[in-house]
């Protein structure tokens, strides 16, 4: 919206789409391969194996590459118009679902599920790899739905809706 | 039996995966180009420039924290440490990702995990820090 040269504009909206695209690349293709991993299917084949194995494979993952990029499109829009509204709602919002999603993970004791080591420094590195998965799956179709991966129970919140 | 069958086949047809390492590689390189563009157009005026140190928190974050990756893979091997930090500072870390799970590379003895998982890590930290607020910071 700041961006007034049109040199500057037809950079910003073709970093803005090969963002996205590259976000939805990456998505689904871990989604992907962690839903055709013949380990996981083997042991949970009820939970793991919306993928189908025929020549829909292809279909199913161009869907997802744009499901991916379109909904990264749609929340970074709606969070720079609340942005654009007032800085205080963005940062109320974005507190308000990580801070609750971090205290009910410490409070179940989720934390260390990532194989960090114990501790208060395993401690701070359990919250940035939260912080992480929780952006990257809020914004994309990234398929982390085993157990306490990223949502368990939290899975009605607001990212567990999107997904 | 059957999951090692299951993988010796799905080793053989491993053109799709290429195909997908290689073009996602191939973006997150571009994606970096174009950020770095975009700060750069940003730092040129006045009124844009709040919106380039935000810009450059979140990519200067990523590869800081690819950096920690990288280092806390090969920590116990000195030898080529130094190599896949620069790398990283280059910012082809998604090509040398792409590469090594393309060809198969076996987790050597030193690493933390293996070269799959490592793709994996490095593209949610590109996306959590570079991807995701470059987005929003460029919509602003």
């Amino acid at each position: 919206m700041l961006v007034k040269n049109n040199h500057e504009k037809k950079r910003a909206v073709a970093s803005l789409l090969i963002s996205a695209l590259a976000t939805g690349f990456a998505s689904a293709t871990i989604s992907l391969d962690i839903d055709t991993d013949p380990e996981k299917r083997a042991k949970q084949p009820s939970f793991y194996g919306y993928v189908p194995d025929g020549g829909q494979k292809t279909v199913i993952y161009s869907v997802m590459v744009i499901n991916s990029a379109l909904l990264l499109l749609l929340r970074s829009f709606s969070v720079a118009l609340l942005m654009q509204v007032k800085k205080r709602y963005f940062l109320m919002y974005v507190g308000g679902d990580m801070g609750i999603y971090l205290l009910q993970k410490v409070l179940r004791g989720d934390i260390h599920y990532w194989g960090q080591p114990p501790g208060a420094f395993g401690f701070l590195v359990g919250v940035l790899i939260r912080v992480i998965i929780k952006v990257v799956t809020d914004v994309s179709s990234l398929d982390l739905r085993e157990g306490m991966e990223v949502h368990g129970r939290d899975d009605t919140c607001v990212g567990g809706c999107q997904r | 039996m059957l999951v090692v069958v299951a993988q010796r086949l799905l080793r053989e047809v491993s053109w799709g995966l290429k195909m997908r390492v290689s073009i996602g590689a191939a973006l997150s390189m571009l994606d970096l180009a174009t950020d770095l563009a975009v700060i750069f157009d940003y730092f040129g005026r006045a009124e844009t420039r709040k919106y380039g140190w935000g810009l450059l928190w979140m990519v200067g974050g990523s590869i800081f924290l690819q950096l920690v990756f990288v280092y806390v893979q090969n920590k116990k091997q000195k030898e080529g440490l130094a190599k896949e930090l620069l790398v990283v500072l280059v910012g082809c870390k998604p090509a040398m990702d792409a590469f090594r799970v393309v060809g198969g590379a076996h987790m050597k003895e030193h690493h933390l995990v293996d070269a799959k998982t490592e793709l994996t890590a490095t593209k949610c930290i590109e996306m959590a820090l570079e991807s995701v607020p470059g987005e929003s910071s460029i919509y602003t």
